[in-house]
């Protein structure tokens, strides 16, 4: 399964890549993420926990940054298992500088196993472009907190 | 295994209590557990019409009931509309104006029909066909149907009651 | 064709359904008029472990005249809402909405919050849902929300509803009084589901221009759809048939229609502009006569 999409924000790259890369804001922001501790391979053990229909269950995994270019360029590498079935995915991030801010484009190349591969090709497409949504419209809220609170303190003090 | 459920409800005003699998279609339970098998099954997915029977007198699939969900309720089936062998003037109607041919489709459309003219006793022929497009009937064509439902509403009128 | 067995619970509120509904939110599902899901239980699409009947919550005040609209139960049939005074009077575009769905017997069992979380995307009720800006109040054992009905629809019988919540009523909004409204739908059969449904509101300002304007399309893609740029078009302006016809092209954004066994997807692109225009037209007469 392909799946591309973009997220746009009104700030810099490295601010964005900072967000990105923050684990308190992945916890908060990933949708069902119950909790994300690193392991001894420089990633991440991730627990989910989904309740949407088709997808529901808990699910546990692992993610790992490589090709980093900062602030530019990463991919992200997944694995994760759960009742319903497993997924397997490689997301290719890329941030560039926009008129206001940063434009993420983003293209996730997944291969889905066991029950959820029952679902369906579009049922599962239009599942992910949902979650996709809610993780950027939850990271725009996290980083308006995270730079509008440090930027009123910063004139503050 | 799951554990068999109680029932308790009324069919053509006779009480039922029985223990039942939760899965029991309501139309299966009124055939198999009740021998009334004048309700008739056809596609078993609501689409053709010839399962239905009269809930606390409304019309609805019992195909796409489970009959735990009529716990406390009213049935009326086919069997409820002769008295004592006599047809009654829907029935009757249906007879006299060749409304059936091989007869499967018959008894969700008298039940149907029942209610639709209790609510409407002075039906158009339009009202008539698109109340019968809930029922499939694959001999008849349909036409003497809503002639034998045009007769049953001037019968009930004729004789001074609404009821068919 | 019978269905798998599972476990029966008769709910006897809201809350016990919850209540249920957290102990076994994994396997369970909740039944309310089942005229979708058992008959897909008939042919074992759906095996649940568990069903929570709502079907027979003593519910008085099913529907609420309210400010700004109609608050309707969702455990509500659809014949109760079909027949209800206050339906009719506040919101006639929902009346004919209801009279397209299925057939008598089966709006009889079924239930207007059902027919929303079943969001099949060729049904009338998700899309009237999006044309009246509704919002469904949503419980849960531990919370309570409002979700705006454009934020409900996920794709195909799937919505943001998760395992342990369940719809408890629904608020249509009353569209600006003298609107005019129209419903047009191509189906094989009457009461079939639409292969094609579009429906539109219009209201005018006292120079005849619209000021308000909802198109909606369904049975065209994996969830009811708004077709916004068509909307966009036509405010503040004075409607014309030509206008109607210029502004339907756009409906092409929205459309994702997929081929099946009765029609061809490019079939479904054309009824769609189509019947657009049509729904477009009589709203617009209808606005006319009304204002």
């Amino acid at each position: 399964m392909k799946l591309e999409g973009t997220a746009d924000f009104r700030y810099e790259p490295q601010d964005v890549w900072t967000a990105l890369h923050d684990v308190d804001i992945l916890v908060r922001t990933i949708p069902g993420c119950k909790s994300m501790e690193p392991d001894d391979e420089g990633g991440y053990v991730v627990a989910v926990s989904l309740g949407v229909a088709a997808i529901k269950g808990d699910y546990e995994g692992k993610v790992r940054v490589t090709d980093v270019d900062f602030p530019h360029h990463y991919v992200l590498d997944g694995e994760g298992a759960g009742t319903p079935g497993y997924i397997n995915m490689k997301v290719d991030c890329y941030l560039d500088t926009v008129v206001d801010g940063t434009l993420m484009r983003w293209s996730c190349d997944a291969e889905v196993g066991g029950l959820i591969a029952g679902i369906g090709g579009r049922v599962m497409t239009g599942i992910s472009k949902y979650m996709a949504k809610q993780f950027f419209k939850a990271l725009n809220d996290e980083m308006k907190n995270l730079f509008e609170e440090k930027k009123t303190k910063s004139a503050e003090g | 295994m799951v554990d068999k459920q109680k029932i308790h409800l009324t069919v053509n005003g006779t009480a039922y209590d029985r223990e039942i699998e939760p899965r029991t279609l309501l139309s299966d339970f009124i055939r198999h557990h009740l021998d009334l098998t004048g309700t008739h099954v056809g596609c078993e997915h609501g689409i053709c019409g010839s399962c239905t029977i009269l809930m606390d007198g409304l019309p609805v699939r019992s195909c796409l009931t489970f009959a735990l969900q009529a716990e406390g309720k009213a049935i009326e089936t086919i069997e409820s509309l002769d008295k004592n062998g006599e047809l009654s003037p829907l029935q009757n109607a249906f007879w006299e104006n060749q409304g059936l041919q091989c007869g499967f489709c018959t008894p969700g459309i008298l039940m149907s029909m029942k209610a639709f003219l209790e609510d409407n006793p002075k039906p158009a022929r339009d009202e008539i066909r698109e109340a019968l497009s809930g029922n499939l009937c694959r001999c008849t064509g349909y036409h003497d149907i809503v002639d034998s439902v045009v007769a049953a509403a001037e019968a009930a009128l004729s004789s001074g009651t609404a009821k068919a | 064709m019978k269905p798998a067995n599972f476990e029966y619970f008769r709910a006897t509120s809201i809350d016990h359904a919850c209540e249920l509904l957290s102990a076994h939110a994994d396997d369970a599902k909740i039944l309310a008029g089942g005229q979708s899901l058992i008959a897909a239980m008939n042919y074992r699409l759906a095996r649940p472990q568990v069903l929570i009947d709502i079907s027979n919550i003593d519910n008085p005040s099913q529907i609420t005249d309210e400010t700004d609209g109609v608050r309707i139960k969702a455990t509500t049939t659809q014949a109760i809402a079909e027949h209800d005074p206050v339906v009719r009077e506040r919101l006639p575009m929902l009346v004919d909405a209801l009279e397209h769905i299925a057939h008598f017997q089966i709006r009889n069992k079924g239930t207007v919050g059902g027919s929303i979380v079943n969001a099949d995307p060729a049904s009338e009720l998700p899309a009237m849902s999006l044309l009246l800006d509704a919002e469904y109040e949503i419980q849960s054992k531990s919370n309570r929300h409002v979700m705006a009905a454009e934020d409900f629809f996920i794709t195909y019988m799937t919505t943001a509803l998760q395992s342990d919540e369940v719809l408890v009523s629904i608020l249509f909004k009353e569209p600006p009084k003298n609107c005019g409204w129209a419903l047009h739908e191509v189906a094989r059969r009457a009461g079939d589901y639409a292969l094609v449904g579009s429906a539109a509101i219009i209201a005018l300002d006292d120079g005849g221009k619209c000021v308000h304007v909802r198109v909606v399309l369904f049975g065209v893609a994996s969830t009811p759809v708004r077709a916004k740029a068509v909307e966009e078009l036509l405010v503040g302006q004075v409607c014309s048939d030509e206008l109607f016809e210029e502004a339907a092209k756009r409906v092409s954004e929205v459309v994702d229609a997929e081929s099946d066994v009765h029609v061809t997807d490019e079939y479904r692109g054309n009824v769609a502009e189509v019947l657009t225009v049509r729904s477009l037209v009589d709203a617009l007469n209808r606005a006319q006569t009304a204002s």
